[in-house]
């Protein structure tokens, strides 16, 4: 209460003005006590009430302007002056338009109608006021008190002679989102929507009686049981932190109306408006505090709000709660950073001593020790601004834990390696770099050159080959030096052929019809020799195709000698399975290895096999073949069987370096190889008219052609890799 | 037209399709690749059919009575047995077959690779130094000298073929001795000697076939031309 505002025009002017600064009126004149209103007998308790009033400023929507005299001014203790004094300093211009004496409401002036509440109060008969002590005050009451963040009660207007306490807009009054204004100014009754919390069943019903329904009460008789906790309040020394909402709600109802009460409830222009000559005169009797309520109020110190209420105008209530009374927690609040739109600086602040957090405060706030010190740091500057928890300073951690998080530690990636896995590592390395290595890209495209290459080679291989055979030029000369297997293949076919008895040869027969041109031409000569010597041939194979190209090289081989006689002197023992297994089976006993012909006749009882049992009873064995294993299967498996009976080989040219060694260990008795052993061969027979010899010019020229194609393949290629190299160079 | 003639033009076109490769693998030379893979089989089924099993198991297990040839069950269940190898299921069955085939087939391998081939080549290596039997020096001279180029390329060849590695101070040093580095380099090259000779061998054997083919398409074609 810094200012008293004029009862006319509602303009605000400091404590010590005597008249308006706006109009000029005198601001007591309509303020002076009544003659006839007792001052002492049994109205101690609104001196009291008055005291209250003036030290607590608990009735912040009941604020009622103006009505401080100038005796009571003298009286005031030292904290309302010291706020008053700097309201002065700090009073902005007024700027709204005061109330007519004629808009205040009219039970201010029903001082007659006082119900018989007051008059027993008046008679001293103070009836038991509620038990409204700190016991009765609901917990929620007492820790939501601090909210500042609640609705803003409506704004109080001025109020010819009063002046009540100033309200902060961020006062935290518990309970008062829950009072239903627009009932309370329908019904005009400040008792039934109220929901008081305190137990109105404990209150006498008399206090009820006179109160009606449907009707706007007047001041004397509604004020009084609202007013009761105040005197019960000063009397049981209550703090005035969050109970004190309870008398701003309760005073409401001696707000005038004002421009939002109007727009929220039409019927709030129902009360007539007060003259200032009606108010009651209690209303304007200065307080005289006692000296210990003068002292303890001393103790006490007003937050200024920040900001005035809605619709006050320039208005600036003084917070009623001291911080005496509000707790610990509550004064951390203050002295933390507000959040915007609801901070409001306290007046004085330097003034304001430091509280400490109690410990249950502390017990509350777990995430102090969890958090991280800058979130904590932070916590604490951190003042809730929306939900349930508003206003509370550091009571959610969470969001900032969440939103907060330090900066994750960077470990290093700088692997340790000995000097011996980095020698592997490099050697690895070093393994796989060829193959990740992208090769070059193809010179060029060298699949045509390679096909034409082909086709040349080939074509002027056939094109020669062609001609030689077709022209027989016969610049082929024989060769004069035979190999000595050579010689020793001709020596033994002489040698059997030219026995009495016309030798008995058992033929192997074992290649391809792949290579059946090469070994039928060498073949051809040597068959001629036995059939010249009516020598009598046993055929077998183990090769499937062994018996038809047996039957082949018999008739081939028989147009040369008619006077041989093949049905008698050749029988063909068809195919043996088994390969190896079959021909050491044939070794250990050759009659039931190869029991019958390919005619189905049992072979060994013919004429030409008859009382042969083994192998050895043949006089020679010839082996065909164009294959080195089945060349070697023969010699292991049928030669040691043989006993002294010879082993002839007439082989492809492909074969005879594999037989070589046999030739040299003696294994093999004589061998032809080739069309060069067929020469050889044709040679010592000097036969004019052997295939061979037909074939020899042919045989020559080709490998003359393929000689000199290598060669000049060597030297194409040696010119063009030099060229290279000179070019890298 | 004599079957002579027909299948002696029958022959030609074939050569002529074979003879294509000269221009690359083309359709015309694996068409007669496959009518020559798929005759051979042919012809070796029907061979082993009738000349195998027909004389060797079926007449003889019909023909006469079980007692008198009972050692014939023993392949004939193991024939069957080997059937099963052409189910993935019922392969299982013909392991028995498969392990006489491939038991037998490697005892004999090796007992004739013993017998005849290794007892055979050292007796061969050392027989060229039997020179009781020659008179004239020069044919000593001769014989002793290949022997020696014999015995050197047996022996270096095999050099050749040692990866043994000397050990110092109970350590392998992953190197060969210096003797034996010798000798297998000297193996080396009577080891390229004699592939080249296998090379000249296979060469001299596919001219020699295509000379023979070539002669038969002159032969074919000289009465047409005349």
């Amino acid at each position: 209460m810094s200012e008293i505002i004029c009862p006319y025009c509602g303009s605000t002017n400091t404590i010590d003005a005597l008249t308006c600064l706006s109009c000029n009126k005198s601001l007591y004149d309509d303020v002076e006590t009544p003659a006839g209103l007792p001052q002492q007998d049994g109205m101690e308790w609104l001196n009291t009430f008055r005291g209250l009033e003036s030290d607590s400023n608990a009735s912040p929507s009941t604020a009622e302007p103006g009505s401080e005299s100038a005796d009571a001014e003298s009286e005031v203790p030292e904290w309302l002056a010291r706020i008053r004094a700097r309201k002065v300093e700090e009073a902005p211009p007024p700027e709204e338009e005061p109330l007519e004496p004629d808009e205040l409401p009219s039970f201010i002036n029903q001082d007659a109608d006082l119900p018989d509440w007051i008059k027993e109060i008046k008679s001293g008969d103070i009836p038991q006021p509620l038990e409204e002590n700190t016991d009765n005050i609901p917990d929620w009451l007492k820790s939501l008190a601090g909210e500042d963040n609640l609705p803003s009660p409506p704004a109080p207007s001025a109020m010819p002679g009063i002046s009540l306490p100033d309200i902060p807009n961020d006062l935290p009054v518990e309970g008062l989102d829950e009072f239903n204004f627009e009932a309370l100014t329908e019904k005009a009754s400040p008792i039934g929507p109220v929901d008081l919390p305190v137990d109105t069943s404990e209150l006498p019903d008399d206090l009820f009686d006179d109160i009606p329904a449907d009707q706007p009460p007047s001041a004397p008789d509604i004020d009084r049981p609202d007013l009761d906790w105040l005197d019960e309040r000063i009397e049981t020394g209550i703090p005035r932190g969050g109970p004190l909402a309870q008398p701003l709600d309760e005073l409401e109802w001696l707000n005038p109306p004002t421009t939002k009460q109007t727009e929220l409830s039409p019927s709030t222009e129902e009360p007539e408006p007060a003259e200032p000559a009606q108010l009651p005169d209690w209303m304007f009797e200065s307080v005289e505090p006692t000296a210990d309520e003068i002292a303890e109020s001393a103790k006490f110190d007003f937050a200024a709000p920040g900001s005035s209420l809605p619709g006050s105008g320039d208005e600036e209530l003084i917070s009623p709660l001291q911080e005496e009374g509000l707790p610990d927690w509550l004064l951390d609040d203050e002295a933390a950073p507000l959040v915007p739109g609801t901070e409001y600086l306290p007046e004085g602040s330097s003034d304001i001593e430091e509280a400490q957090m109690p410990g249950w405060l502390h017990a509350m706030r777990p995430v102090e020790a969890a958090a991280p010190n800058l979130i904590a740091s932070e916590e604490e500057n951190r003042i809730e601004a929306s939900g349930p928890l508003a206003g509370y300073q550091g009571v959610l951690p969470g969001h900032g834990v969440v939103t907060h998080y330090s900066k994750p530690p960077v470990y290093s990636a700088r692997m340790q390696v000995t000097d011996k896995q980095r020698i592997y590592a490099t050697l690895f390395e070093t393994l796989i770099a060829d193959e990740t290595r992208v090769g070059a890209p193809a010179a060029a495209n060298t699949t045509t050159p390679q096909l034409v290459l082909r086709l040349v080679v080939g074509l002027l291989m056939v094109i020669a080959l062609l001609g030689v055979l077709i022209l027989q030029p016969g610049f082929a000369v024989f060769p004069t030096l035979v190999p000595p297997e050579s010689v020793a293949f001709y020596d033994t076919v002489q040698t059997l052929t030219a026995a009495a008895t016309p030798p008995r040869v058992l033929v192997a027969l074992d290649y391809d019809p792949s290579l059946s041109g090469e070994l039928r031409t060498i073949s051809t000569s040597v068959l001629e020799d036995w059939m010249a010597g009516n020598s009598g041939l046993a055929f077998v194979s183990i090769s499937p195709t062994g018996p038809a190209l047996a039957a082949e090289l018999v008739t081939a081989a028989a147009v040369q000698s008619p006077a041989y006689i093949s049905a008698e002197r050749v029988i063909n023992l068809g195919y043996l399975p088994g390969g190896a297994s079959a021909l050491a089976a044939l070794a250990n006993d050759p009659t039931r290895t190869a029991p019958t012909t390919m005619d189905g006749l049992s072979a060994w009882d013919s004429l030409l096999l008859q009382g042969m049992t083994a192998v050895s009873d043949f006089d020679a064995i010839l082996l065909l073949t164009d294959n080195t294993e089945n060349s070697r299967a023969w010699i292991e498996q049928v030669k040691p069987a043989a006993g002294n009976a010879p082993l002839l080989v007439i082989s492809s040219a492909q074969v005879a370096p594999a037989l070589q060694p046999y030739v040299q260990s003696g294994q093999i008795t004589g061998m032809v190889a080739g069309f060069m052993g067929g020469a050889a061969y044709e040679q010592l027979t000097q036969s004019p008219s052997g295939p061979v010899r037909g074939y020899w010019d042919a045989y020559q020229g080709g490998m003359l052609l393929i000689a000199a194609l290598m060669f000049i393949g060597a030297v194409v290629f040696g010119i063009k890799k030099f060229v290279r190299r000179n070019k890298k160079a | 037209m004599a079957p002579d003639l027909l299948w002696t033009f029958i022959a030609f076109f074939l050569t002529i399709l074979v003879l294509s490769y000269v221009m690359g693998d083309n359709a015309l030379f694996r068409l007669v690749m496959m009518v020559f893979v798929g005759i051979s089989a042919g012809y070796a089924a029907v061979l082993i059919f009738y000349q195998v099993l027909m004389p060797r198991l079926i007449t003889p297990l019909v023909t006469t009575p079980l007692a008198a040839n009972t050692a014939l069950v023993i392949p004939a269940v193991l024939g069957v047995l080997l059937l099963f190898k052409l189910s993935p299921r019922l392969s299982i069955l013909g392991n028995p077959s498969m392990a006489l085939l491939t038991g037998v087939g490697a005892a004999v391998a090796i007992g004739g690779a013993v017998t005849g081939t290794l007892f055979g080549q050292i007796s061969g290596t050392i027989s060229p130094f039997e020179l009781s039997g020659l008179s004239s020096a020069g044919s000593v001279i001769s014989q002793l000298f290949g022997g020696i180029v014999l015995l050197a390329g047996t022996v270096c060849s095999l050099a050749y073929f040692h990866f043994g590695a000397r050990k110092k101070n109970g350590e392998n040093t992953g190197s060969q001795p210096v003797l034996i580095q010798i000798l297998a380099r000297i193996g080396q090259i009577f080891i390229a000697i004699t592939l080249g000779a296998l090379f000249a061998g296979v060469l001299a054997a596919s001219l020699a076939a295509l000379i023979e083919r070539l002669d038969f398409l002159i032969n074919v074609l000289k009465p047409l031309i005349s």
